[in-house]
């Protein structure tokens, strides 16, 4: 336990900053209402802290591979529990447990006083205790689900895998410098099935989403094969017949971004996917239509948001997708159709005054309300549920410079569609 | 009585079926299937749409009537059409491509080498010619300095002299690429592309004994720097690969469906490459049950392909069988890195489970030396190797040996960038 100070002065640097984690790691335990039924458990763990890196705030590493504090895992960590909270009764399975690990950053608490004190910090001790009781938990029933989050620093290894950094990486008192950190594949190769002669069962559905940097320090290349801490004694598996995709924030090689005290890019993207972007449309059993988020739209949703943000040519984090892909288990269910935002433009300026825009829906219960002619400002945003449209621009009968183009029905997804026709005759 | 649906492709001069997915006009997903089908529906509007594998979107609405047939035409948007016919296939299948992040360090801008290029035997010439009778350098060309060479064996056991000339191929010159085509063989083969300022590219052949590939030596928009593809000849398996390296997991699945993965595992005995491609795909979505014994049969029967190893060792990892998953991938000592990245990802992840049980002897293969020496062997790739590609691609300028250093120029080779 670290101890926060009074309003007095501090000893020292790294006292200062030193929090106490007065909160329960086990935020949510609904474990005596969902008794003996399935349910989703969930680990979620955000370091912005590294007390071993540069003004960290206790003893330096003996080398810090070019690493520096984070500022915004702890509070996009953060943002995955409350959404979680907000949306418990709409996942596939009721959540049953939660936990929460939290390094957050001083700046992140000046934008977020709540997370002070709100979960235990993210070190290997504490990371290596909760994820062996979410394990215990996950095994509780064969159709249980797990959501695995974690943001902080990370170092690539393979294609799936990526060396998670806890808060007290590179403790120069602890041994070899990968000491205080975990191989994602031994936490999914700990989560796998259990041979079928074992009596243990495992959650068969498990969703994990690394929000991590995956590139690898040449320095750290240069010496003999440096070993982390293994999370789980991992056995020999079963049958792996697992759904078990892993959503990576970034591609090998590629670093992940986040804006300051805020969010990281993935974890902003994320949220605005599981809030409706990547939703999707499926029939519910009395034949209404339900939407929902799955495996597979959240996937190709997130591409899309990616790739609008490697129009930035500084921006070059796109995002992966791994593990075992299997089927498309349902996320969440959402209240309603998503909405996407749809932007229009007409080719040239000049012939806005003579063109009037008019989207027509494919789904004959979907109106959408007359737009402004002109179109101003330009480009002209409007809001329309996810589907499919037809979008026509009709010039004025008596002009001689523009003509009339009809649009063809086209697939419009969230979060948002450009659309953008020329008049020209 | 329902009605059918049939589909044609235009404008894309693309061989292969397309996967689709069909849906009402309230967004629902009635059915999916690939372009070469008919679809029974009932009757009603319906949008049908397909996603190109370089991700240029087709739609189309389409009403069905009863006892009718319709067939829906999809062609790209006017502004996504392909520049020219030959680049269809580039254009749909890869699109841009940025080279491998791994090499962007310290990009300064090149030195121009003057257009003299050092014949070095008669593959290299006829390639050469062949390119210089198509390309007349502009008055002020914009050359990187690159040059391509070409070698073959197992890189465990690799002699960088063992540079070899591409026999018979042929060349054609794009608006911004080089397309080489590379003949057949069953030994394994790279392409190293150097450029200056840049750690140099290798890049393994998807070829095999009956089929060749075609190389593609892009040049990058914006960019002073040239990045290194391949087309498969099996252009089925071409189209699944691009699907899964673009992360496009429904259309890949469509075409791992319903094609196409079982029947390149039935037919590996002529084409093992788009068999290996098949394998990888029902790894990945977790489809253990479609593969069969076929895997070990690929295994056995190439022995050159470490590829074989890898998919038969994940895929006894896959259904517990441990012990003979470790035999498996010990293969690869005597057989080399893989093919496709995939399955050095494979064999990275589970070598180094094995070994560590081995040494608590939680488990027993007997051959620990052999193993802790196989896992030190590909990390050593695995170190350098840019995973975000299909198809293996690491950074070094001895292919055995992978680093990260920079070239000062593209050296000796093929001087691919005075085409460009």
């Amino acid at each position: 336990m670290r101890t926060i100070r009074g309003t007095g002065a501090f000893d020292s640097f790294s006292e200062r900053f030193r929090l106490k984690a007065i909160g329960m790691t086990l935020k949510i335990n609904k474990r005596a209402q969902i008794g003996t039924n399935p349910g989703v458990h969930v680990l979620i763990a955000g370091t912005s802290l590294y007390r071993h890196l540069p003004n960290g705030g206790d003893a330096p590493a003996a080398r810090n591979f070019g690493m520096q504090q984070l500022a915004s895992p702890a509070l996009s960590a953060y943002k995955i529990y409350r959404w979680l909270e907000e949306r418990q009764d709409k996942l596939a399975l009721p959540l049953t447990t939660c936990r929460l690990l939290l390094s957050p950053s001083v700046g992140e608490i000046a934008v977020e006083p709540q997370l002070a004190g709100l979960a235990e910090a993210c070190t290997r001790q504490n990371f290596i205790r909760e994820a062996q009781s979410w394990r215990t938990d996950a095994s509780t029933h064969d159709e249980n689900i797990t959501i695995f989050y974690f943001a902080g620093h990370g170092i690539q290894r393979s294609r799936n895998d990526a060396v998670l950094l806890f808060e007290d990486f590179a403790d120069p008192n602890a041994g070899g410098v990968l000491t205080n950190s975990a191989d994602l594949v031994n936490i999914f190769n700990g989560m796998a099935p259990p041979p079928a002669d074992s009596p243990n069962k495992i959650a068969r559905t498990q969703f994990y989403f690394i929000d991590a940097c995956r590139i690898l320090p040449s320095e750290i290349r240069d010496f003999e094969r440096m070993s982390t801490t293994d999370v789980f004694d991992v056995e020999l598996s079963g049958r792996d017949d697992r759904q078990a995709p892993i959503f990576f924030a970034t591609l090998p090689g590629i670093k992940a971004y986040g804006v300051r005290n805020e969010q990281s890019l993935f974890n902003k993207a994320l949220l605005e996917c599981l809030n409706g972007a990547a939703g999707d449309v499926y029939e519910k059993p009395d034949g209404d239509i339900g939407y929902c988020v799955t495996v597979q739209s959240l996937n190709k949703a997130l591409h899309r948001f990616f790739d609008e943000l490697t129009e930035l040519p500084e921006l070059d984090q796109e995002f992966s997708l791994g593990g075992i892909a299997t089927g498309d288990a349902v996320i969440q269910r959402l209240d309603s159709r998503p909405m996407l935002d749809l932007f229009l433009e007409v080719e040239p300026n000049e012939a806005l005054p003579f063109t009037k825009i008019e989207i027509v829906s494919g789904d004959p219960t979907v109106q959408v309300a007359p737009l402004p002619k002109p179109l101003s400002p330009v480009p002209f945003k409007c809001q329309v549920p996810l589907g499919f449209y037809t979008i026509n621009a009709i010039t004025d009968a008596g002009n001689s410079a523009y003509q009339t183009a009809a649009g063809a029905g086209r697939m419009y997804l969230p979060p948002r569609a450009f659309w953008k026709r020329s008049v020209r005759k | 009585m329902n009605g059918k649906l049939t589909f044609s492709i235009h404008d894309t001069h693309l061989s292969s079926p397309l996967p689709v997915e069909i849906r009402k006009p309230n967004f629902l997903l009635v059915d999916k299937g690939l372009t070469s089908e008919t679809k029974e529906l009932e009757p009603g509007k319906y949008y049908v749409t397909a996603r190109m594998p370089a991700g240029q979107e087709l739609s189309a609405e389409v009403v069905i009537k009863t006892g009718k047939t319709v067939n829906v035409a999809l062609a790209p948007e006017p502004a996504e059409a392909s520049p020219h016919e030959f680049q269809a296939e580039q254009h749909f299948n890869i699109g841009e491509k940025n080279m491998s992040r791994r090499q962007i360090t310290n990009h300064l801008n090149p030195t121009f080498d003057d257009m003299f290029f050092k014949r070095l035997d008669e593959g290299e010439d006829f390639i050469a010619s062949h390119l210089e009778s198509m390309f007349v350098p502009t008055s002020e060309p914009v050359v990187p300095d690159a040059a391509l060479l070409i070698f073959k064996g197992n890189l465990f056991s690799f002699n960088p002299s063992k540079q070899i000339k591409l026999q018979g191929s042929r060349a054609i010159k794009a608006e911004n690429s080089v397309r080489i085509s590379v003949e057949p063989t069953a030994e394994l083969i790279y392409a190293q592309l150097r450029q200056a300022n840049v750690p140099p590219l290798n890049f393994a052949l998807p070829v095999s004994h009956q089929f060749g590939c075609t190389l593609v030596v892009q040049r990058e928009a914006n960019r002073n720097l040239l990045s290194i593809d391949a087309n498969l000849r099996h252009s089925q398996a071409d189209m699944l690969l691009r699907y899964t390296q673009k992360g496009f997991l429904n259309q890949a699945s469509l075409v791992s469906d319903a094609v196409a993965a079982e029947e390149l595992l039935r037919d590996k005995v002529s084409d093992p490459i788009a068999a290996a491609v098949g394998a990888y795909s029902l790894l990945k979505f977790g489809e253990i049950e479609r593969l069969h014994d076929w895997t070990e049969n690929l295994r056995q029967f190439f022995e050159w392909l470490p590829d074989g190893a890898a998919i038969r060792g994940e895929h006894l990892a896959r259904l517990g069988k441990h012990e003979q998953a470790a035999q498996a991938f010990l293969d690869l000592a005597q057989r080399g890195i893989p093919i496709f990245s995939d399955g050095l990802s494979y064999a990275v992840e589970r070598m180094r489970i094995y070994v560590d049980l081995e040494r608590k002897r939680k488990f027993s293969i007997n051959r620990l030396p052999e193993a802790e020496n196989l896992l030190q062997s590909l990390q050593r790739f695995s170190d350098y190797t840019d995973f975000n590609q299909p198809i293996t691609t690491f950074t070094g300028q001895n292919p055995a040996k992978p680093d990260d250093v920079i070239t000062k120029s593209g050296g000796g080779g093929l001087k691919i960038g005075v085409f460009f």
